[in-house]
C-alpha cells in the first residue's frame, strides 16, 4: 500500500497545514509554495486533498479550485495530472517518502501551472499525451536516445530471467550488470508490477 | 498618493541604475578598447576605434540570458583608413595582428560581421568587446534618397565573411547623430543636478564634474529605453525564445520617435508607458490610422525603416517568421501589465513584480530581500 510511505514527521515539519486522517487514509489541508523557477518567483497557497485509496499512487485533488477549468493537466473531477503514474510510483518506492513526493511532484505541478498562466509555456516541458508520453518517460528513465531500446528493456523485465553477463537489452553492447542491470533488478523485484504491466501492454499494443 | 507613485517610479529606476555599468567599469572598458587601438596602430594598422551601438548612445543594459545576468558586450567600430583594402585583407590583417599579441591571441572569436574579444572576469569587471572591421562606404546615398545629409556623413561598410568575403553597409554614426538630435533636449534637462550627484557618489574616480563621461548623463529617454530593453530580455528568456527577441534598435528607434512629441520634462516611466501604449496599437489587425505612422503593415508585410538607412527594414525578421510579431506584442502586453502592477499594487506586492519583470537577483540585492530557493528538478506534467 502506498500509504506505508507516509512519513508524518517529515510532512508535519515541512507542511504544517497538512493533516493526515488515518480513518479515511487521506491527507488534507493546504501547502504554501514559494520557489524561484527560471528567475520567476512563484508563490501561493493551495488547498488540496491527497487520497491514498484510489490507486497504487496517491491522487491529489484541487480542493481550493485554484486551477482553471481549461487547464489541460487537470481532470474534470479536479484531480491533478502530476506526471505519469509509473514515474511517481518508482519515485515513491525509491525514496520511501510521501513528503519528498509532495515536494517534487505537487509543488512542481503548481509552479508549472502558475508559470504557464503567465508565459503560456511549461517551464520544465511536458510529456505528450497518452502512450507517447509514457514512451518519452521511459526513454528518460532509462537514459536512452530512442523508444525502441526502452521497449526492449521493458520486454526483458517481463520475459527474461536476469543474467548479469548477458548483453544489455538497451543495445549498448555492454553487459547488463555494467549497464541497466540495477534498474532492471529493481523493476523485477517490485511487488507491485501492475502499473508496469499496464504501461507495457498499452505501449506494446500501440506499436503493433 | 502622489508620494507612493513617485516612490514606485523611483523603485524601477533604482533597479535600472543598479544594473548600469559603473564609472570604474566604464573606465576599465575604455582603457581596454583604447589599448586595442594603440596596439593595432603600433603594429602597422592604420585604424580608428570608436564606440558604436548602445554604448555610443548611452542605452546599454546588462545582458541577460537563460535566467541570469551576463557580461557586458561593447560594440566598437574599427575603421581602416585605407579605403582600397579588400574585405579579405582587412579581416586577415586584423586577426593576424591580434594573434601576434599574447594579450589578445587567447581571447579572439571570429564571426561573420565582427571579432569578439572575451576578457576574463576580474572582480566585478566582466565584458567582451565586439570589434567591427569597417572602411568608409564610398557611396553614402546607398542608405536612401530621403535621408538627411547630416546623417550620411560617415557611412561605413563592414568587411564580412560568410561563405565568402563581402561587404555590409551600416550607418552607426548617422544613427548616433539622429538619436542625439532627439535626445539632446532631454539630456540637457536637469543635467547639472544629475552630474553633481554622480560626482558626489564617485569622487574617488573623478577629479571634477567635467571629468565624468557624458555617457553617465542619462536622460529620461535613455532611461526609458534601458527599462524597455531589460523587460524584453527577461520576458524572452522566460518564454525560452531568446532567439526571437526584438532587436534593440526597434525599441530604441520607436521610443525616440515617441519622445519627439513628448515634453522635455517627461518622466522616464511615463515615457515607458507611452511607448508601450503606442506599440500596443499595432497589435490589432485593424490598420492603425495615424497620418504618419513609422510602423506600416502593407499586404501582410511589416515595415519599420531605419531612419538613417532605408535599405534596413527593422522588422524584416517579422516577415521571415510571423511568430516574431506575435511574441513581440505578447511582450508589450505583459510589460504594460507588469509596470502597471508595480505602480498600483499594495503591501509591497509590487516588489515581487519588480523582481519577476526586471530580475530577482538585482532586486534581492537592492531591496535587501532574502534569496528564494530555486526549484531543482522540475517535473513534466502528463495526462492520458
Amino acid at each position: 500500500m502506498i500509504s506505508e510511505y507516509i512519513d508524518l514527521d517529515m510532512i508535519n515539519k515541512k507542511y504544517p497545514n497538512l493533516i493526515y486522517d488515518s480513518n479515511k487514509n487521506t491527507i488534507s489541508g493546504s501547502i504554501k509554495i514559494c520557489k524561484n523557477c527560471n528567475d520567476e518567483i512563484i508563490s501561493g497557497c493551495y488547498d488540496l486533498l491527497i487520497d491514498f485509496n484510489k490507486s497504487s499512487i496517491p491522487y491529489v485533488y484541487d480542493v481550493g479550485k485554484k486551477i482553471k477549468r481549461n487547464y489541460e493537466h487537470c481532470y474534470s473531477d479536479r484531480r491533478l495530472c502530476l506526471a505519469t503514474d509509473i514515474e511517481q510510483l518508482l519515485f515513491i518506492r525509491d525514496t520511501k517518502s510521501i513528503c519528498l513526493w509532495i515536494e517534487k511532484y505537487v509543488e512542481s505541478y503548481y509552479i508549472s501551472y502558475e508559470y504557464f498562466q503567465k508565459y503560456a509555456i511549461y517551464p520544465f516541458g511536458q510529456y505528450s499525451h497518452g502512450n507517447q508520453g509514457i514512451a518519452e518517460f521511459y526513454k528518460k528513465y532509462f537514459n536512452l536516445n530512442n523508444e525502441e531500446n526502452s521497449l526492449n528493456i521493458i520486454k526483458y523485465i517481463f520475459f527474461n530471467t536476469y543474467r548479469g553477463h548477458n548483453l544489455c537489452p538497451c543495445g549498448s553492447n555492454k553487459k547488463i550488470r555494467n549497464c541497466h542491470g540495477n534498474i532492471i533488478i529493481k523493476c523485477k523485484q517490485d511487488p507491485n508490477y501492475n502499473l508496469l504491466i499496464k504501461d507495457f501492454r498499452r505501449w506494446f499494443n500501440d506499436k503493433k | 498618493m502622489d508620494n507612493i507613485l513617485q516612490k514606485r517610479k523611483q523603485d524601477i529606476k533604482k533597479i535600472i541604475n543598479g544594473l548600469d555599468i559603473t564609472p570604474s567599469m566604464f573606465k576599465n572598458a575604455e582603457e581596454k578598447y583604447k589599448n586595442i587601438a594603440k596596439y593595432l596602430n603600433e603594429h602597422g594598422l592604420n585604424v580608428d576605434i570608436s564606440l558604436q551601438g548602445s554604448f555610443a548612445i548611452g542605452t546599454a543594459t546588462k545582458p541577460y540570458s537563460n535566467g541570469k545576468d551576463k557580461a557586458y558586450d561593447i560594440d566598437v567600430i574599427c575603421q581602416f583608413e585605407n579605403e582600397n583594402l579588400t574585405s579579405e585583407e582587412i579581416r586577415n590583417s586584423l586577426i593576424s595582428t591580434l594573434n601576434d599579441s599574447e594579450v589578445y591571441n587567447d581571447k579572439i572569436k571570429e564571426w561573420p560581421k565582427c571579432f569578439t574579444l572575451e576578457y576574463a572576469k576580474i572582480g566585478d569587471y566582466e565584458f567582451s568587446i565586439d570589434l567591427v572591421p569597417t572602411i568608409s562606404e564610398e557611396n553614402p546615398n546607398i542608405c536612401g534618397k530621403n535621408i538627411s545629409e547630416e546623417y550620411l556623413i560617415n557611412v561605413l561598410k563592414i568587411a564580412t565573411k560568410e561563405s565568402k568575403y563581402g561587404w555590409y553597409t551600416i550607418n552607426p554614426k548617422g544613427y548616433q547623430t539622429w538619436f542625439n538630435d532627439i535626445n539632446s533636449r532631454f539630456a540637457l534637462y536637469n543635467r547639472e543636478n544629475r552630474m553633481r550627484s554622480l560626482f558626489e557618489a564617485n569622487k574617488q574616480i573623478y577629479a571634477s564634474v567635467d571629468d565624468i563621461p557624458e555617457y553617465f548623463n542619462k536622460s529620461s529617454l535613455q532611461e526609458a529605453i534601458q527599462i524597455l530593453k531589460r523587460s524584453r530580455d527577461i520576458y524572452f528568456s522566460k518564454i525560452h525564445k531568446e532567439d526571437n527577441k526584438p532587436a534593440s534598435i526597434i525599441i530604441t528607434t520607436f521610443a525616440a520617435l515617441i519622445a519627439i512629441n513628448s515634453s522635455t520634462d517627461i518622466d522616464s516611466i511615463d515615457l515607458v508607458f507611452n511607448v508601450l501604449k503606442e506599440l500596443n496599437h499595432y497589435s490589432s489587425d485593424e490598420l492603425y490610422s495615424k497620418i504618419v505612422s513609422p510602423i506600416i503593415k502593407k499586404d501582410g508585410k511589416w515595415e519599420f525603416l531605419n531612419p538613417v538607412n532605408d535599405k534596413d527594414n527593422l522588422l524584416d525578421s517579422w516577415n521571415r517568421d510571423k511568430e516574431n510579431a506575435t511574441l513581440f506584442f505578447n511582450w508589450v502586453k505583459k510589460a504594460n501589465k507588469d509596470f502597471s502592477d508595480i505602480i498600483d499594487l499594495n503591501n509591497n506586492e509590487h516588489i515581487g513584480i519588480l523582481g519577476n519583470s526586471l530580475g530577482n537577483e538585482i532586486v534581492d540585492k537592492l531591496f535587501e530581500r532574502n534569496k528564494t530557493e530555486k526549484i531543482s528538478d522540475g517535473v513534466k506534467p502528463y495526462h492520458d
